[in-house]
């Protein structure tokens, strides 16, 4: 009986080991995969990088690819005279097309010189979206001494082969 | 002298004052560059040779059209991308009223009344902790925002194709004047240092090395005399050229 009792108690304590192991690794899983999101390549104004950078954070998702966050950092290097993150814009391919889906921004405007800490617009509490491309753009304001506004090329980010590129479209501030 | 003598001698030396002030000023008006603070209307294109075009930093080149009538009335459309073809059609135009864009590669057409104010800044998160020097300036917010009046806003085309980027750039501490081979222009260069960052894709791709202290940025910028609408740019990272913009026709109206 004693030696059955064991038995029984061993088995419970298995099992209790065997759950809490099995929750450990399911943690351990989720961890990396949040550490390990990846990053697509920073494109900056080129060739200067003195005006503004942005880059895409992303994770694997169901067999495409999930935003997590939009970043940027800009400055007026002295020539402008403030500068704001115009939009962001996400596209989801979907049955052989671009969709639109969502569009933020603009951000506040900002003087500072030398380029700026890092700032993103993220995916929380958000519909998830896959297979995307995330485009980005700066404005900027120069007074010479009328002032006027130009804004960068835009900056296309593509999720699923990790590229990011300058776009040949026109560099204006066309929304 | 009778007092009659003295008021026509004095009516006389005052008529002679107007008429050369007035002379000298019809002198000045003519002679006067059209360019202040406007461009002539005209019809430009240009090519531009650029790494980052490309993915991850590649070389690309690009073919733009400019149909430009004043500061308030322009169109940039995309003529030929080498890097992006389903890009070739796109076009960005401004009317004073509404900023317009024709995005080819998604069939997909925006438009922006921007007599209606400006959209409310939306609300950004701080991504990640800065690697700049503690005793660093924090970013400074500005606090006027955007100037808001019921006059059409100015929009360039192009950061380089505004009436004031040429008289902005000969009053800077870093540029210096320099003679143009090409009639009718003049030219200038300016000089930026930069601090030391990671390499870029793109310095890879061009073959920038690492940086050990800083780096020296230089556009070199050609012009024509007469209407100060630039011709030509190169602009070099430690004399190593990343982006040159070379106007193939320019048709002043």
């Amino acid at each position: 009986m004693k030696i059955n009792n064991l038995s029984l108690l061993q088995k419970k304590h298995v099992r209790h080991i065997a759950i809490l192991s099995g929750l450990v690794v399911l943690l351990f899983v989720l961890g990396i995969q949040v550490a390990l999101a990846t990053q697509t390549p920073v494109v900056c104004d080129t060739p200067f990088a003195k005006y503004g950078c942005s880059r895409v954070e992303y994770t694997a998702s169901g067999g495409g690819w999930e935003i997590q966050n939009r970043k940027w950092q800009g400055a007026i290097d002295g020539g402008a005279d403030q500068w704001q993150a115009y939009w962001t814009k996400d596209w989801e391919y979907v049955n052989g097309s671009w969709v639109f889906r969502e569009k933020f921004g603009p951000s506040s405007w900002r003087t500072n010189v030398t380029m700026s800490q890092w700032y993103q617009w993220a995916n929380d509490n958000r519909p998830r979206i896959t297979n995307t491309l995330v485009w980005h753009k700066f404005r900027y304001q120069e007074c010479a001494p009328d002032c006027y506004y130009w804004c960068s090329q835009i900056h296309e980010h593509r999720l699923w082969n990790n590229t990011s590129i300058e776009l040949s479209n026109p560099a204006n501030c066309s929304p | 002298m009778s007092h009659k003598h003295i008021i026509l001698t004095l009516l006389g030396a005052v008529f002679l004052a107007i008429s050369i002030t007035f002379a000298l000023g019809q002198m000045a008006t003519q002679s006067a560059p059209l360019h202040q603070n406007a461009f002539p209307a005209f019809t430009m294109v240009y090519t531009q040779g650029k790494y980052g075009l490309g993915e991850n930093g590649k070389f690309g080149t690009a073919r733009y059209e400019v149909n430009y009538t004043d500061r308030y009335h322009w169109k940039v459309t995309l003529l030929e991308s080498d890097t992006m073809p389903e890009a070739n059609g796109s076009w960005g135009s401004y009317d004073g009223v509404e900023l317009k864009g024709y995005y080819a590669q998604m069939g997909m057409e925006t438009a922006n009344n921007v007599l209606d104010g400006e959209d409310p800044p939306q609300e950004e998160e701080i991504a990640e902790s800065s690697t700049k020097d503690k005793n660093s300036p924090s970013d400074d917010q500005s606090l006027g925002g955007v100037l808001q009046n019921t006059n059409s806003p100015d929009y360039a085309p192009e950061q380089w194709l505004h009436p004031s980027y040429i008289p902005k750039l000969l009053t800077g501490p870093n540029t210096t004047p320099k003679d143009s081979a090409i009639e009718g222009t003049k030219a200038l260069i300016v000089t930026e240092p930069l601090p030391c960052r990671p390499l870029l894709d793109v310095e890879r791709e061009a073959g920038l090395k690492e940086c050990e202290k800083e780096r020296v940025a230089t556009r070199e910028v050609i012009y024509r005399s007469d209407t100060l609408i630039p011709v030509q740019i190169i602009d070099s990272l430690d004399n190593v050229v990343f982006n040159t913009i070379t106007v193939e026709k320019l048709e002043i109206k």
